[in-house]
């Protein structure tokens, strides 16, 4: 969704970030399941683009230029990047992953409940009853 | 390629699929355990499950290289372009091949009367320990399973997002 | 439409305002009819984002489900507000057609 003028002021914009993010996670930590027996596989994570420049190491951008990430990004994306790499678990665990996703569930969940319920609101106030 | 709207579900699905290879092995492995006489000649050779990823393409929803805001290197203090690290990475399926064990398969066993014998009355038997293989079977039970409740949890998702 | 008239009794601001308004604020500062016709450009672009999923989705490509429910749902409401706009337009028009001079 691009933002547009007359949601972007809304919190559905937001919403369907974090719904975003959820998705992606979902597949990730499927991914991360079905290879728990593939040798040298790399367990995964996903996070916002954004979180992804504060938990790498390596990379410090000091914005001395416009042409700079950090001024006036793009609406922030997820990426799915190696565990190891931002800080989070390198191995697969069963158990681990099952409450990942169990939790990722609910948050999603509770997201899609929240927009479900302010498209109706948003419906009823246009039609001006409630 | 074709692509795939359920990618998730496809991707738990390759996982279950791969954990149910790994326990028919076993269970063929377990009811072979005792034979010293197979169809081709010799003792059974006992089998394992070898595991292989299989990447996936990404979906829209995921960060791609022409996302990526051209890095332009104003200042000394700026890292060399190859430190940044690539775009975002790719989820994976997984495939299980059966293959024929590789070392120690069999055991000899000192038993002159029995009918495979060999001159000294050694029979040689399939080094299968049936502890070992049940252990495996169960890990492989508890891995498919947990690859199910990840189906289970995408498909629930996607059905409320319906409700939207 | 004459420049500068505020509708009567409409919600103000138009938009779903949550949170400070921007520069453009809706007003008697802005004709009415540029607000209109800014929303109708929104409409179209809303149902130019959901026909592009829904399209991309028929490729057999990678669309997450929330993503096309949330683009339809915009769009239709987007449109159900302009709607309702041109109905009180409509029905405002119609008060003021009356009114006897």
């Amino acid at each position: 969704m691009k933002l547009n003028g007359l949601f972007q002021r809304t919190v559905l914009p937001d919403l369907e970030r974090a719904m975003d993010l959820r998705a992606v996670r979902q597949r990730t930590y499927a991914s991360n399941l079905a290879n728990v027996s593939t040798p040298g596989y790399e367990r995964k994570e996903a996070r916002f683009v954004d979180e992804l420049r504060e938990a790498e190491r390596q990379v410090r951008l000091r914005a001395t230029d416009p042409r700079h990430f950090g001024v006036a990004s793009p609406r922030p994306e997820v990426e799915i990047r190696p565990a190891r790499d931002i800080g989070g678990e390198p191995d697969v665990d069963l158990d681990n992953e099952m409450v990942a996703i169990a939790r990722n569930k609910l948050e999603f969940d509770l997201a899609a409940r929240i927009a479900i319920l302010k498209i109706a609101g948003l419906r009823s106030s246009i039609h001006g009853r409630r | 390629m074709a692509k795939d709207m359920f990618v998730s579900m496809s991707v738990s699905a390759s996982g279950m699929s791969a954990q149910r290879k790994r326990m028919e092995t076993i269970a063929e492995n377990i009811a072979n355990a005792d034979a010293t006489r197979s169809a081709d000649g010799g003792p059974y050779q006992r089998k394992e499950t070898t595991f292989r990823s299989v990447e996936v393409e990404r979906s829209r929803n995921e960060s791609r290289p022409e996302h990526q805001v051209a890095l332009h290197r104003t200042s000394p203090a700026h890292l060399q372009p190859k430190n940044v690290r690539p775009s975002s990475e790719s989820i994976s399926k997984v495939e299980a091949v059966e293959v024929q064990a590789q070392e120690d398969l069999f055991d000899l066993v000192y038993e002159p009367g029995h009918p495979d014998a060999d001159e000294d009355g050694f029979v040689r038997t399939p080094n299968i320990n049936t502890v070992t293989q049940m252990v495996d079977m169960i890990a492989a039970t508890r891995a498919y399973e947990a690859n199910l409740s990840a189906m289970k949890a995408y498909q629930a998702m996607v059905e409320k997002s319906l409700e939207i | 439409m004459s420049q500068g008239i505020t509708p009567i009794g409409f919600p103000q601001p138009l938009g779903f305002d949550q949170g400070p308004r921007s520069e453009r604020a809706v007003g008697p500062s802005m004709s009415f009819r540029d607000t209109l016709a800014e929303y109708v450009r929104n409409v179209g672009e809303l149902e130019r984002t959901a026909d592009d999923h829904i399209q991309a989705m028929a490729r057999g490509e990678a669309v997450d489900p929330h993503t096309i429910m949330l683009a339809l749902e915009e769009a239709n409401l987007a449109l159900d507000l302009l709607i309702e706009l041109r109905n009180k337009l409509l029905e405002a028009y119609q008060e003021l057609s009356r009114t006897p001079i």
